[in-house]
């Protein structure tokens, strides 16, 4: 799948040219020692002895500057270049390793007599994979997708994968375990689209809606078919919850559409809404920063809490109650954001999970499979800046 | 159940205590310490770091480099260049000028003729700009998120001429070196900002605002380094970029560009200061280790191999250059002129003075204004001037040909940087500049802003830059 | 000079003397009491600096003892002792320094690097060893010392406290400028109080209100003095080019820190006041001397206005004699020596006018004389021809009485020609005698002038001596004269002309209008005359001819003056004579000056 993605990154290489360079992926250190040695010793005539000799200015920790070292030293011993001491040689090389803010720059000073060149080599550096357990159940974080353009919700069944971005719709199909591109279907609109620009995305049955501020879609997947015209029509939220979204910002109005329809509620960023036992509750991230509950009616609120992320859905589960909400964290985009579960019990919110790190803002959680029991989210990385797709299923750890 | 509730509050608090999803309106309100009399991306001006930031509200590149070094779109959709790196084409996106006209490619390619002359711009059709180089530019993309290269719309002639931009401000209100007022633009291509607009206060000494903690209704304001200590230790919400700023001396006359008037300073004497100066003094002591001490002009963190330049304290060499000198020409005080604004520069300029005295080389620093213009430079009388230069991109070739650009030195030096196509040719380039003592790094600094709490999404790149597209203010209704 | 002004000035001058004599007392007792005040104020004001000095010195003691022993400062050294980097204090002086009110503050390691410098931020490690390397105890009180800055050496009031933490001193070097104390102080007008600081290294310089340029020789030379030989000393000074801007300056040297003078107290006493008062006194004897003078004058004046009259009368009638009016009398009055005098000069005038009536006596008898003598001289002539005749005849009659007939008729006829000659003599005598009165009419000068050279050109183209006339004849109005006699007048000078040049010559008529007269003039070029001639031309009977009765110049005269004009001669020797006839223009029958204007 990553390498798919590489593929279609490739596939604007041309347009983009600096993507490929910036996007490389950390080769194995003998690989690497390699090919530093091949340039060092086409800058330097390949002489037959060399003295070697290493300087380490960067961060990195003792173990790792041996095994560099070893790889280098192996790299020279390959070529069949001799490692002597300094007064045999016939170049001397001093590697440094150095560092910038993206990775490992290796250096060499090569010195023949009175002359001396440089070798540079610069290495991404591989990136950290974080864990995370919780008490009661685990978040298990599925990759999907990752890809350049923003990705405003998505669709994922076995055969089809649907990416809804700002101005196109993208459908990809499995093959051999891949996504393969489809076909993408263009969503023109009039207007510019507002900043944090968001979407919906529904497939019932091989038949597509599409939601974004102003405008609606609806389309076929076979054969690949999407019409927009411009439209308030209120969104889907959650199952049994839709409501009209501002067409020219990044919030529901309030007013809510479907069953409840004509009750009114403050502004808000996401919703949730889901049965406890008799109870019908729903759950707004509101506007103004505050998380209001409300059950059985829209009237007036049942709780009110503070400290919410604004980004929420609801997920099914087999744990606890059988119905957590899955809240981003309060922190703004620049810095790494977190998802955490959360239960409703009465009218109080029990954490129910660790919060699962995430290394870039998480931008959307929408509800999805049959039953909820998937949330499909939205993430765009700090680290490459690409937009990656996931789902989060609730695991009981018992 | 309210304990249970106490560590999820837990978090949040730690985490600001805020939502994260983007909400609409409200004005930022931001306190500059520096005045900038014209907003013009190619004007001449003592604050060029302060004024591109205000400029890239207002005014929009063909391309953009975010947070993380990557080139992205910004008014071109797509480029591609031929093989030799000479020509590129850049595809043009649908967008309007602030006056309602719409970006065509012509008006793009004279905006940036005037940017730069060297190149020849052209427009074969509405939607395509092509750029002709003498020479190869490897990284024609990167130099054009630069904010110099801009694109503006001349509206009138002379100076009576406003200029129109792109971007997702429009400038309402300018007081120069006072105030600004960008109001939003509703139409921009990239969707509406969040905040209603930005005022911006310029010339504000944050220190009394800071110790009366009378900050509240301001959403941003730069940060002197000497504050920074101060404000941490009072928990205040910081961004501190890297230390990309340079802080070097930069003799304005040499043996090979001389200017009547005044000598140039020996060549041995500048080498003596350079290594006269105790770099690490400076950085960890008098700037509280915020800066790190340069011995190159590209910072390490963005090279790697700024190590390779000698930056140490040589005060036996240094004397004995002097004494080297002296012998063969008469050995003046160097008249250093520091940024009269800039109580950093002052504080520097006068512990290299002292450092200097330490290798029998006196240096009487004293204070000008419009240092950092390079008109105002020719008619200086001071030997050497004690610059700060913002570093403008995260590309080093292309920060390298800025860096040049700015200390105005070394003109004829900026088409083999933008043609080095691998680290060591840009190392070596950068040798050559360093190679006459022309230039004597002494520190890079990083950019300090303090933000409100109630600030979200404010972004300092690495550089320094801000980046504020998805920025939004709470307690807008 | 006359005898007058000597009196008055000798009024004048006894007056100033005596009053000169006076402002000089009174000048000379005001100098000796402005000095006396001078040295009071001076003194009083250098009490008042002692005292602020000293009340500076302890406020600078109390805000660095409280720095020390502060909290903070206690936590900061127990930092240091404890390996804390210095980095991280390089501001707390500034801090400190801030809150006491302090221009100098250094955090001093023990090894006197500096850990925080206030005023030199800057100088973060640099070493000051200066309190180390002296022998004996720390100074307990503030004292004198240049601090170095940025800006260079500045004169300063320190004081330097050790601050203990775990075994080790580091100390707190506080204080301020100087020049605070100055400003403290307030001096009466016309004193004011300035430091010189002289630094270890480099020039001094001055610090509060100085007035006076250093760099002149005299301060110098005092300051040198004041600070090599660590004693008080004074000069007084010029401050510029105004008699007003002198003042004495006084030179006290400041201890310092060691036994160098590091400062030198100058406490200027304007003597503006005093040079002020000495003016007033000399203006007030001025003007007083000046009022003096003037009522002297007055009362001298009328003095010897008594006593000079009659002098003055004596002179004034010696002046009338000699302008020719003999009728004057000097009155005599008094019995003294002017009276004397007086009766001594009417005398002499008497005596004057008899021998001037006996000199025109004599004149008139020399004129007679010549008179006779012209006379006879003209009338002898024509008789002798005349006796030789009738002599003829009577010989004839008695030898030859045939021939009688004959000589008779030659002889009559001789003396016919004879007597008529005689007649005509006779004739011109009485023509002089019995000038007719002018018949004034409107005569043309021009028209004359024409008329009278045609009548004359016979004689002027008469071989040899041919005689060239030239005519300048101007614009003339008509004169007011007697056409006959005007002729005359002209034809006289033409022929005057004519004799004058017997080889020939230029005979110029020239008429033209000067202011009120119309001018005729005639040069000629003849042989010219003598300023003696010249004088008596026109002389009854006078005449340079061989023949002429020296009338026809004194007719002429006579015929001008008759006719209200003037008439002059001018000549050079060989050059030739010219007249110049002036005629008062015809206006209507009246004479009447002739203006420009009209």
């Amino acid at each position: 799948m990553l390498k798919t993605a590489l593929y279609r990154c490739c596939a604007i290489v041309l347009l983009l040219p600096v993507c490929a360079v910036s996007q490389q992926e950390p080769q194995p250190l003998p690989v690497m020692a390699n090919d530093f040695v091949q340039q060092i010793l086409s800058r330097s005539g390949s002489p037959s002895a060399v003295a070697v000799t290493f300087q380490n200015i960067a961060s990195i920790s003792q173990e790792a500057q041996e095994a560099a070292q070893n790889a280098i030293l192996n790299a020279f011993r390959a070529a069949n270049i001799r490692v002597v001491k300094p007064e045999q040689a016939i170049a001397e090389v001093q590697i440094a390793f150095s560092e910038d803010w993206q990775g490992s720059v290796w250096i060499a000073t090569v010195q023949q007599g009175s002359s001396s060149q440089q070798v540079i080599r610069k290495m991404p550096r591989p990136q950290r994979i974080s864990s995370s357990h919780a008490p009661t159940l685990t978040l298990r974080k599925v990759p999907v997708w990752q890809q350049e353009t923003q990705i405003l919700d998505f669709y994922a069944d076995n055969q089809n994968l649907l990416v809804l971005e700002p101005s196109q719709l993208a459908l990809y199909a499995s093959d051999s375990g891949q996504w393969r591109p489809r076909q993408t279907l263009a969503i023109p609109h009039q207007h510019p689209w507002p900043r944090d620009l968001r979407g919906r995305l529904e497939v019932h049955g091989g038949h597509i809606d599409a939601f974004l501020p102003g405008t609606r879609c609806t389309g076929a997947l076979s054969p690949p078919a999407l019409d927009c015209r411009a439209s308030d029509d209120p969104w889907p939220v959650d199952s049994g919850l839709v409501a009209f979204f501002s067409p020219r910002r990044n919030f529901f109005t309030g007013l809510i559409a479907g069953q409840g329809a004509g009750a009114s509620v403050s502004p808000f960023f996401s919703g949730a809404a889901w049965q406890n036992g008799d109870q019908r509750m729903w759950l707004f991230t509101g506007t103004d920063g505050r998380a209001r509950l409300f059950q059985n009616d829209l009237g007036s609120p049942a709780a009110i809490y503070s400290g919410w992320g604004s980004t929420m859905a609801a997920v099914h589960s087999t744990c606890g109650s059988g119905w957590q909400l899955l809240v981003s964290s309060p922190a703004d985009n620049t810095r790494v954001d977190s998802v955490q579960a959360v239960e409703i019990a009465g009218r109080d919110a029990q954490p129910m999970s660790a919060p699962v790190e995430f290394p870039g803002a998480v931008e959307a959680l929408w509800t999805a499979g049959n039953y909820s029991q998937v949330v499909n989210g939205v993430v765009q990385s700090q680290a490459t800046g690409k937009y990656e797709a996931f789902t989060l299923t609730a695991i009981c750890n018992q | 159940m309210k304990r249970l509730l106490l560590p999820l509050f837990a978090i949040s608090s730690l985490l600001l205590v805020a939502e994260s999803r983007p909400r609409y309106g409200g004005t930022v309100k931001v306190l500059l310490h520096d005045r900038v009399t014209s907003i013009d991306p190619l004007g001449e001006e003592d604050r060029p770091a302060t004024r591109d930031r205000l400029a890239a509200l207002v005014f929009e590149t063909l391309t953009s480099m975010d947070a993380q070094g990557r080139v992205r779109p910004g008014l071109a959709s797509s480029w591609r260049s031929d093989p030799a790196k000479k020509t590129w084409q850049f595809r043009l996106r649908l967008a309007n000028f602030h006056d309602g006209s719409l970006v065509t490619a012509a008006e793009v390619a004279a905006s940036l003729a005037r940017s730069n002359p060297a190149w020849k711009f052209s427009a074969p059709d509405r939607q395509t700009v092509t750029i002709d180089a003498p020479s190869p530019v490897q990284h024609m993309p990167e130099m054009l998120a630069v904010t110099r290269y801009s694109i503006a719309k001349r509206l009138g002639e002379g100076n009576s001429a406003v200029l129109a931009g792109t971007g997702p401000y429009k400038l309402t209100q300018w007081q120069p070196g006072e105030r600004a007022l960008l109001s939003v633009n509703e139409d921009y291509w990239g969707g509406r900002a969040f905040p209603d607009a930005v005022e911006i206060q310029m010339g504000v000494s944050l220190r009394e605002q800071l110790l009366d903690r009378q900050l509240g209704p301001y959403s941003a304001a730069e940060v002197g380094l000497d504050q920074l200590r101060a404000l941490e230790q009072t928990n205040q919400n910081l961004s501190v970029s890297r230390p990309a700023e340079l802080l070097a001396l930069a003799f304005l006359q040499s043996e090979s560009a001389p200017r009547p008037g005044r000598k140039p300073v020996d060549a041995r004497v500048r080498e003596a200061l350079g290594l006269a100066i105790n770099r690490g003094a400076i950085s960890n002591v008098l700037l509280q280790r915020r800066a790190t001490p340069a011995s190159g002009l590209l910072p390490q963190w963005l090279t790697g191999y700024e190590f390779l330049f000698p930056g140490s304290l040589e005060l036996a060499r240094a004397r004995e250059l002097r004494a080297d000198a002296a012998a063969y020409v008469v050995v003046t005080p160097i008249m250093l002129a520091y940024d009269a604004a800039d109580p950093l520069s002052k504080l520097v300029a006068e512990r290299i003075a002292l450092d200097a005295r330490e290798a029998g080389i006196v240096v009487q620093p004293y204070a000008e204004s419009h240092i950092n213009s390079k008109g105002a430079r020719s008619s200086m009388n001071a030997d050497a001037v004690l610059l700060r230069i913002p570093l403008p991109s995260l590309d080093p070739s292309v920060g390298l040909a800025s860096l040049s650009d700015g200390l105005g030195l070394f003109p004829e030096s900026v088409p083999a940087i933008l043609a080095a196509g691998r680290p060591e040719d840009l190392l070596d380039a950068e040798r050559k500049l360093l190679a006459d003592h022309r230039v004597v790094p002494v520190a890079h600094l990083p950019q300090a802003i303090w933000l409100n709490s109630n600030v979200h999404n404010w972004q300092q790149q690495m550089t320094g830059a801000w980046q504020l597209d998805q920025l939004w203010v709470e307690g807008a209704r | 000079m006359a005898l007058k002004t000597k009196l008055l000035l000798l009024v004048t001058l006894s007056i100033t003397a005596s009053v000169g004599a006076v402002a000089w007392l009174i000048e000379t007792r005001a100098h000796e009491a402005f000095r006396r005040v001078e040295e009071d104020r001076t003194a009083t004001l250098v009490n008042q600096f002692r005292r602020e000095f000293e009340h500076e010195g302890e406020e600078i003691t109390r805000g660095v003892e409280s720095i020390a022993a502060s909290d903070q400062m206690l936590r900061t050294t127990s930092e240091l002792s404890n390996g804390a980097e210095y980095a991280n204090y390089v501001n707390e002086a500034g801090t400190y320094a801030a809150a006491q009110r302090l221009d100098f503050l250094d955090l001093v390691a023990p090894d006197g690097a500096i850990i925080s410098s206030a005023h030199w931020p800057a100088r973060f490690g640099y070493k000051q060893r200066w309190f180390l390397d002296r022998p004996g105890p720390l100074p307990e009180r503030a004292f004198l010392k240049h601090v170095e800055t940025p800006q260079g050496s500045v004169l300063a009031m320190l004081c330097l406290r050790p601050v203990r933490a775990h075994g080790l001193n580091y100390y707190l070097i506080g204080g301020r400028k100087l020049d605070a104390i100055l400003q403290v102080l307030s001096p009466p007008q016309g004193l004011h109080v300035s430091i010189f600081s002289s630094p270890e290294q480099g020039a001094g310089e001055v610090l509060g209100p100085a007035k006076e340029d250093i760099s002149s020789p005299r301060i110098g030379v005092l300051i040198q003095k004041v600070l090599a030989d660590r004693n008080e000393a004074s000069t007084t000074v010029d401050l510029g080019p105004g008699l007003t801007q002198e003042e004495i300056l006084h030179a006290i040297p400041l201890p310092g820190y060691s036994d160098r003078v590091p400062a030198v107290l100058l406490v200027g006493n304007s003597l503006e006041q005093e040079l002020l008062l000495e003016k007033h006194i000399r203006n007030i004897s001025l003007v007083i001397a000046g009022v003096a003078v003037f009522i002297g004058v007055i009362v001298s004046g009328a003095v010897t206005a008594r006593v000079s009259r009659p002098i003055r009368k004596l002179a004034e009638a010696a002046t009338e004699i000699g302008q020719g009016n003999w009728d004057v009398h000097v009155e005599t009055s008094g019995k003294d020596e002017i009276g004397k005098l007086a009766v001594a000069f009417n005398q002499m005038t008497q005596e004057l006018i008899g021998q001037r009536e006996r000199l025109v006596q004599s004149e008139r008898v020399a004129a007679w004389r010549e008179l006779a003598r012209r006379l006879a001289h003209e009338l002898k002539n024509p008789l002798f021809p005349l006796q030789i005749t009738v002599e003829n005849l009577l010989r004839a009659r008695e030898n030859t009485p045939e021939q009688f007939d004959e000589v008779f008729r030659e002889s009559t006829s001789t003396l016919l020609a004879e007597i008529a000659n005689l007649k005509t003599i006779i004739g011109r005598f009485s023509d002089f005698s019995k000038m007719p009165a002018p018949q004034i009419q409107a005569v043309d000068l021009n028209d004359m002038v024409r008329s009278v050279t045609q009548l004359f050109q016979g004689q002027f183209n008469r071989d040899p001596g041919k005689i060239c006339t030239e005519l300048q004849l101007g614009d003339v109005p008509p004169v007011s004269g007697d056409p006959v006699l005007l002729r005359r007048v002209v034809e006289n000078l033409v022929l005057n002309a004519v004799d004058a040049m017997p080889k020939g010559g230029t005979l110029t008529f020239r008429t033209e209008m000067n202011e009120k007269f119309a001018v005729f003039e005639l040069s000629d070029t003849g042989a010219g005359l003598t300023p003696e001639e010249c004088d008596r031309l026109f002389t009854p009977y006078y005449t340079t001819k061989q023949h002429g009765t020296g009338l026809g110049l004194a007719i002429v005269q006579s015929v001008v003056s008759d006719h209200h004009g003037r008439i002059s001669v001018s000549s050079k020797k060989d050059q030739g004579t010219t007249f110049r006839v002036e005629l008062p223009v015809y206006s209507g029958g009246a004479t009447v000056e002739f203006t420009s204007a009209s």
